[in-house]
């Protein structure tokens, strides 16, 4: 039996976590859940987690801080991010520095399954 | 009594000598008045037989004077009354009649006087005839006539220039008299309310509302003023009565028919609540992508939690308590996007205002989700400093929440070219001198001093895009209100914005 993949949802915004985490969980992800960016950077997660679920808008750092930061650290963990704002010039300079998905809320099961499926490969 | 007096006359009690003496006494008694008698001969010539003392008060010429010369008389009158005098004293010769005349004379010392004057023509022998009577200086009497002439006319003219209606009434409620410029302004015509009673003539509900108050106005002697409108024939218009004591148990009521400036005055308020609304959609316009982040968040929560819920029953994964749970947060965040839309169609709405009692830390915690999303997306840190058990304020939720959100987002304007780090926006309510404040501080980068006295003017502005309306519109909100709207700032230090309303219940 192999073990599922590990997928941290980075996200202010409790209910929203919450949909996402229980969405994942009953796709059979494992989940890691994170209320902020630099929650993320602070515990395991760049060196544990399979891909990012990760909200562009948060307080602190923002979900393309995080990205930055990840790069600068050599951290190549695929991330999908996920956003109700929406605005091309974040989602280009999302995509621009290798997100996978940059998915618009509100999104379907079946969006949110295939980014996180291409970002796991 | 009476009759042994009449008898006593009758009698002739008094001798002719004494009845002589009598009259002289009178005449020379009576006050602005002479006694004359004229004797006009056959040839023309008429002299003076007799004149009492007081001529001399009347004419301002001794009698002897004019004894002498009777002509003088006629010298004194005014030019115009002695030709009409002449020819009523020929008359009076003629036909042996009674003169009657008003003249006017101008005294030797240029004085003019009314005399009014009025004798008996009698025939003493073939074609010569004696006068006698009185000439009374009627100056004062006629001095108040054209005083009175005058003042009626007066007044006639103020009346009929007047747009005003005006109706006499009794105490009681019955129509004495009317004043109407123009009938059309009649509910009815006169022949139907003159003599009738209010209830008989107005609608019953006007009837009730002004009876009492001409009772009222009678009893205390002070003006009463009443509103109300009116389905006249030309159609419905609004009036303002004003009712007056007028005499004993009457009253006036003075009736101004008020429609156009009424009519102006809802005019000026719809616009004005018009210019407001625009205000409050161009400021939802800004931050139109925030308020549909804040609407996608609890969308996007419902549709995961529903999805999965989907998923654990098709693989007979889904336990009763985790389906509770998912049915619990859908409805939750289904109420929370409900709210937002809420918020937005009561912003958007274009309601009557009302002055209700408003906590305005209610309103601060209101204001919060339509601004959460600006605020992240802005890198704003926000805080807010609430006063406990802050009274309420007395306003309109929505015009007052209009004025708290153009602050805030001005505030996050003004910090725009600042490191995220360094923009900070922060609320504080307080109770202050019988009022309710609230101040939206920013760390922006402030105003300049010649700008401070001009932020609340129309169409000023310090935005590339701005209408300059804003902050115009918040201090016409805030002043309606009866409070107050001011800025305080140090240039470069970012700058507080306050604004007071007054207290619903002021202690």
């Amino acid at each position: 039996m192999t073990t599922p993949p590990l997928v941290y949802v980075v996200e202010d915004d409790a209910s929203v976590m919450k949909g996402l985490a229980r969405l994942l969980r009953a796709w059979s992800y494992d989940v890691r859940l994170c209320a902020s960016a630099q929650e993320f950077l602070d515990g395991p997660g760049a060196g544990e987690a399979d891909c990012i679920v990760l909200d562009v808008h948060m307080p602190g750092l923002s979900g393309l801080d995080l990205q930055h930061a990840l790069h600068q650290r050599g951290a190549t963990v695929p991330v999908v991010f996920v956003t109700g704002h929406g605005d091309a010039g974040t989602q280009l300079d999302a995509l621009d520095h290798g997100a996978v998905a940059f998915l618009k809320k509100p999104f379907t099961d079946q969006e949110l399954l295939a980014a996180v499926a291409r970002a796991l490969g | 009594m009476d009759e042994t007096h009449t008898q006593t006359v009758e009698e002739g009690f008094l001798s002719a000598a004494d009845r002589d003496d009598l009259l002289r006494t009178i005449g020379d008694k009576l006050p602005k008045a002479f006694f004359y008698r004229v004797l006009h001969e056959a040839d023309g010539r008429m002299r003076f037989t007799y004149l009492s003392q007081r001529v001399v008060e009347v004419l301002g010429v001794p009698a002897e004077v004019l004894f002498a010369e009777p002509a003088v008389m006629l010298d004194l009158m005014v030019e115009a009354d002695r030709q009409r005098f002449l020819m009523a004293m020929e008359r009076a010769l003629t036909e042996t009649m009674t003169l009657d005349v008003v003249v006017r004379v101008r005294r030797f010392d240029g004085e003019l006087r009314w005399c009014h004057i009025r004798s008996a023509t009698r025939n003493i022998e073939a074609h010569r005839q004696v006068c006698e009577g009185v000439v009374l200086d009627v100056t004062d009497q006629k001095r108040v006539e054209d005083q009175l002439v005058e003042s009626q006319t007066r007044n006639q003219a103020i009346l009929s220039a007047l747009p005003d209606l005006m109706f006499v009434m009794s105490r009681d409620g019955v129509y004495l008299d009317y004043h109407a410029r123009d009938m059309t302004m009649l509910l009815v015509p006169p022949e139907q309310f003159i003599g009738r009673h209010m209830n008989d003539v107005l609608p019953a509900d006007l009837a009730a509302l002004l009876v009492p108050k001409l009772r009222k106005v009678c009893e205390s002697g002070v003006m009463a003023v009443a509103e109300y409108s009116l389905d006249m024939p030309a159609g419905p218009s609004h009036f303002e009565a004003r009712i007056v004591p007028c005499g004993p148990d009457r009253v006036l009521a003075i009736i101004r028919d008020t429609s156009e400036g009424k009519r102006a005055q809802h005019e000026a308020q719809h616009n004005r609540l018009e210019l407001a609304r625009a205000s409050r959609m161009t400021m939802l316009g800004e931050i139109a992508v925030s308020l549909a982040h804040e609407l996608n968040q609890p969308l996007a929560a419902i549709l995961n939690n529903a999805q999965a819920a989907e998923r654990l029953i098709a693989t007979d994964r889904a336990t009763l308590l985790d389906t509770r749970e998912i049915l619990g947060d859908i409805a939750s965040d289904s109420q929370r996007a409900g709210q937002v839309i809420w918020r937005l169609r009561e912003l958007l709405a274009q309601s009557v205002p009302e002055r209700a009692p408003l906590s305005l830390n209610q309103l601060v915690h209101d204001v919060e989700p339509l601004l959460r999303s600006e605020l992240l997306t802005r890198q704003t840190t926000w805080s807010v400093d609430l006063a406990e058990d802050l009274p309420d304020a007395r306003g309109d939720r929505i015009q007052i929440l209009q004025v708290l959100l153009n602050l805030v987002l001005n505030g996050m304007d003004a910090m725009n070219d600042l490191p995220p780090e360094e923009r900070r926006l922060s609320i504080q309510t307080r109770q202050e001198d019988g009022t309710v404040r609230v101040s939206v501080r920013d760390t922006g980068v402030g105003i300049a001093p010649e700008h401070a006295a001009k932020l609340f003017e129309p169409f000023f502005t310090t935005k590339p895009s701005g209408l300059g309306m804003g902050l115009r519109i918040c201090a016409s909100i805030v002043t309606a209100h009866g409070g107050r709207i001011w800025a305080d700032s140090s240039c470069g230090r970012g700058a507080v914005f306050h604004f007071t309303l007054p207290m619903a219940h002021p202690s």
